[in-house]
């Protein structure tokens, strides 16, 4: 909220700085010339104009606050005013006006002071309006008395499919939850809001009608929800207007106008009954406060607020309950009085029961070059569907793009954009990961995408990236991780090179294997043989098979097995291969004697050409 | 240039003068008579032999001045024989041009933004705090009524919310964690929850609609606002280094009361005023407060016995600061040229 410090000193002497003011609350955005503007949070619509401000800083400083230039109106017999809806309307206040030049141009000091909180200025009677509003905070409204049919007006909920044209120019279709003004035919305001065009202050305006009321703040909201139309008047109705300041807002607005009233005013439903007074409990001050406030400074700060005998002010509707009394007298004392204490904790802290198997896989990929990155957590349906075409996404009501509709289903599309932005900015062979969610109706499971471009990668070292990260782990479930090069047809729709590779494993599944458990057999103290096989194999047999074939029944003394070079290619026998195999022979107990790495090396031979492999 | 015997020679006559020209002469002597017990032996050693014949006779005034000369022969020639003394085994054979860079194969950068949640939580986990998590989709009672931000309330909209097809919505803050752990848990309480979080913001410099927080929670039989000032004292200094300052300044949050926004003393300029702090002095670092008695009633928990603090703070933010990022859009942007920045 924008405010001029010369206006402010109208009411208090001095004004403290900014600082002092923003560790009372009234947090100071920015300070230039007159103008001082304040950031000012919802729970106080009290500060949300000079006088509100100026008690503040009264009660601050303990300096003393001048009093709001007006005469109070005489009560009673005014212009005519029913409240059909008391619980959204508890008060209405309205007085009539003659003889006034209210279309007409503004007191020149009126003006300067609207345009420096930048409005610019309609006419007499709305900019004195404004002007009362910024004032003292409570909005007003003037209604051409002329236009306003059967000398009435009337606070009551619309009608279906009632029609208002409001202040703007738009025409709005009410709803029986729209609490409007209405006289005796049709609506001329909605509530709190915004007035309507037709009972609008013109050139020719003779006699005013001027509404100061106090509107439900959860109707007002609503409404200027419904309509999307938020206004002065909404923003301070929505959270609390100070339902005793009507009378004093509409003698303001005379005193200023210089008109004639015409009768008294009229008051429906007066200011209410007092809120119940809080009971605080200097125990309860020191508990939450942890250091005593002497009693003489808790009752000053309290009387300084408006607080009597327990009972908070009209304007306070933030007060009600022992602790917002503790939190006032902190915040007038200084949350810097109350001693810091690092308090005690006795018990032991616990980290995230993945952490450390996430740091572990955090670790693993950043010593093997993968960045680590963080994308958000939308996706745009069509790129889910492409790779995660099973899995029913949940969507976002109200996305801010169609790229945003839906949370992910996969992890993939994100990291094909990072890989392609890399690309496009020149990065050479970018390298990364990222650690996230997938999020579906009923659960949202860890997942860990890699991604790499690189034309000198191959399937089994990009395969090794991927065992570096399963072997942290247990060994179980029978799906982990999807992985490989992306298709020749994906690439080009997603205009990446056809040396991309990705990854998505199950990060969830991994947690729950737990990390690898380390088991310890003593290095043999003797020398090891190997041998080397050279076999053509057809196609179909894979190394699994063939290395299963090598250890079940074991051979005696087969310490390992390794495939060390795979050949296919021109110079073999078609649907063939060519596969080298090392054979390591190691006895925990002695020396091999060659005899006995021969019987192996016979066997491995015996079982080779079994699976129908012919020795080259 | 002098043989051994002209050293003694000059070391057995009485304090030359001036003093200056025999001093530079020993001190020119040492390469040629590198033995250490030539100079430095006990009894014999030359330096004896000038401090018994220069230093003991002399008188007054040149005392001081023969004796600050000698001294500084001594630690000359100490040094001299200690450097010789190092040893001569090479551990490296010459190149042609060590002042080539090394082919450095280095290690990957953590995301700076995962950084300093690790670093965060670290600092709170030495201080006894367990971390918990929650889920990412809510509902509004998590979300909002249970932290006292009823239907209707100006918080609600204030926090712009994505809500979800199902009537859930991404949660706006890591507050629900507190709820969530509090219905699970007795007091005493300490927890930190890293997360994300969301907001319909439009991606621009300052906003994204999904960023992380991390939110602390203490609740204990004596717990107060100067408690709080004190964590966050300590995490500040932590954090920021020890010389910052901080305070507490009054502001609202539906589900703490008394609340306050924590700002430090400005890191760059030291609380004078620059672009940063807007001119301020302070960075605006977190939001927290004494948990609202409201919250406490919703997870059963007894106001009158306990009583608690709690802090939200947004990570990207606190990395903003850090490294002076000047685009958070960069965080999310998976570009290496500002990644590998961060190892």
């Amino acid at each position: 909220m924008k405010a001029l410090k010369s206006w402010l000193l109208e009411f208090v002497p001095a004004l403290p700085s900014a600082e002092a003011l923003s560790l009372c609350g009234l947090a100071v955005e920015r300070e230039e010339g007159d103008t001082i503007e304040f950031d000012i949070t919802s729970n106080r619509p009290d500060w949300l104009s000079h006088y509100g401000v100026a008690r503040e800083i009264a009660a601050l400083t303990s300096a003393p606050l001048a009093a709001l230039p007006a005469a109070p109106l005489p009560a009673g017999a005014g212009f005519t005013v029913v409240v059909d809806a008391p619980r959204a309307c508890p008060r209405f206040c309205a007085v009539q006006l003659d003889g006034v030049a209210a279309g007409g141009p503004s007191d020149p000091a009126v003006l300067a002071r609207l345009q420096a909180l930048g409005h610019r200025g309609i006419n007499a009677m709305a900019d004195l309006t404004n002007y009362v509003l910024h004032e003292m905070g409570q909005p007003t409204h003037a209604y051409d008395a002329d236009k306003l049919r059967g000398a009435r007006l009337i606070a009551r909920f619309a009608r279906k499919s009632e029609t208002l044209v409001t202040l703007d120019g738009v025409t709005r279709t009410l709803t029986p939850d729209d609490l409007i003004i209405a006289d005796a035919e049709r609506p001329v305001g909605l509530a709190g809001v915004m007035g309507g065009l037709e009972t609008l202050i013109t050139a020719s305006t003779r006699r005013v009608v001027l509404e100061a009321a106090y509107f439900d703040p959860l109707t007002v909201r609503r409404m200027a929800r419904r309509h999307n139309l938020h206004t002065d008047a909404s923003h301070r109705f929505e959270r609390g207007a100070d339902r005793a300041a009507g009378p004093q807002a509409l003698a303001l607005l005379c005193a200023r106008s210089g008109a004639r009233t015409m009768g008294g005013m009229t008051d429906v439903g007066g200011p209410g009954e007092a809120p119940a007074a809080i009971r605080l409990r200097p125990e309860a001050l020191v508990r939450v406060l942890g250091a005593d406030v002497p009693l003489t400074e808790a009752e000053r700060i309290l009387a300084a607020l408006g607080v009597e005998r327990g009972v908070p002010p009209s304007w306070r509707h933030d007060l009600s309950r022992e602790i917002d009394l503790i939190e006032e007298i902190a915040r007038l004392h200084g949350y810097d009085k109350f001693p810091a204490r690092l308090p005690a904790f006795s018990g032991a802290a616990a980290p995230l029961p993945e952490a450390a198997l996430r740091d572990r896989v955090r670790t693993q990929l950043r010593g093997r070059g993968f960045a680590e990155a963080v994308t958000l957590s939308f996706a745009a349906e069509a790129e889910c569907a492409e790779f995660a075409p099973n899995k029913q996404p949940v969507r976002v009501l109200n996305p801010l793009s169609e790229e945003a509709a839906i949370l992910r289903t996969s992890s993939l599309p994100a990291m094909l954009h990072l890989l392609r932005n890399n690309l496009n900015h020149g990065v050479a062979a970018p390298r990364l990961y990222e650690i996230g969610k997938l999020y579906f109706a009923d659960s949202e499971p860890a997942v860990l995408s890699i991604g790499v471009c690189d034309a000198a990668l191959d399937h089994r070292a990009f395969k090794g990236e991927i065992e570096a990260v399963l072997d942290l782990f247990e060994t179980g479930a029978p799906s982990l991780a999807r992985y490989g090069r992306i298709d020749p047809a994906t690439a080009t729709r997603w205009k990446l090179p056809q040396h991309t590779w990705t990854a998505e494993l199950d990060l969830a599944a991994l947690y729950r294997l737990g990390p690898r458990r380390l088991r310890y057999t003593p290095p043999s103290r003797f020398p090891a043989s190997e041998r080397d096989f050279s076999f053509l194999f057809e196609n179909r047999r894979q190394w699994q098979e063939i290395s299963a074939a090598l250890l079940t029944p074991p051979i005696a003394e087969l310490a390992s097995l390794e495939p060390v070079e795979i050949f296919r290619g021109p110079g073999l026998a078609p649907g063939h291969y060519a596969l080298l195999i090392r054979a390591r022979f190691q006895s925990q107990t002695r020396t091999l004697i060659d005899a006995e790495v021969q019987a192996g090396a016979e066997e491995i031979i015996r079982r080779l050409a079994s699976l129908g492999g012919t020795q080259r | 240039m002098s043989t051994a015997a002209e050293l003694i020679d000059l070391a057995q006559r009485a304090a030359p003068s001036p003093l200056e020209p025999a001093l530079d002469a020993l001190r020119a002597a040492i390469p040629e008579h590198a033995q250490r017990d030539f100079w430095l032996a006990r009894k014999s050693g030359l330096l004896t032999l000038l401090n018994d014949n220069w230093l003991k006779p002399a008188a007054g005034e040149r005392k001081r001045e023969i004796g600050q000369g000698l001294n500084q022969l001594r630690r000359f020639v100490t040094e001299y024989f200690e450097a010789a003394a190092a040893p001569a085994v090479k551990i490296a054979e010459a190149v042609e041009d060590e002042t080539l860079p090394g082919h450095n194969a280095r290690i990957a950068p953590l995301h700076p933004v995962l950084q300093v949640r690790d670093e965060i939580v670290s600092i709170f986990l030495r201080l006894g705090y367990s971390v918990a998590d929650g889920p990412e989709i809510e509902s509004a009672y998590y979300n909002f009524e249970a932290l006292n931000i009823p239907e209707g309330h100006p918080a609600r909209e204030e926090q712009d919310t994505l809500y979800l097809a199902g009537g859930n919505l991404l949660r706006t803050h890591t507050s629900p964690v507190q709820v969530r752990t509090m219905e699970r848990q007795r007091p005493p309480l300490r927890i930190v929850v890293p997360g994300k979080v969301y907001r319909r913001d439009a991606p621009d410099a300052t906003h994204s609609p999904n960023f992380h927080q991390l939110e602390g929670l203490a609740v204990d039989r004596d717990l107060h606002l100067g408690d709080l000032r004190g964590t966050l004292d300590h995490f500040a200094h932590e954090f920021f280094g020890p010389s910052v300052t901080t305070r507490l300044r009054p502001s609202y949050f539906q589900f703490t009361e008394p609340s306050a926004e924590l700002d430090v003393s400005c890191i760059f300029c030291q609380g004078n005023g620059c672009r940063t702090c807007k001119q301020s002095g302070w960075i605006e670092v977190l939001g927290c407060g004494m948990v609202d008695p409201a919250v406490f009633r919703f997870v059963d928990y007894d106001p009158d016995e306990y009583t608690g603090f709690a802090f939200g703070m947004g990570i990207e933010r606190l990395a903003m600061i850090r490294y002076q990022v000047d685009d958070l859009q960069r965080f999310y942007s998976g570009d290496l040229r500002f990644l590998e920045q961060f190892r």
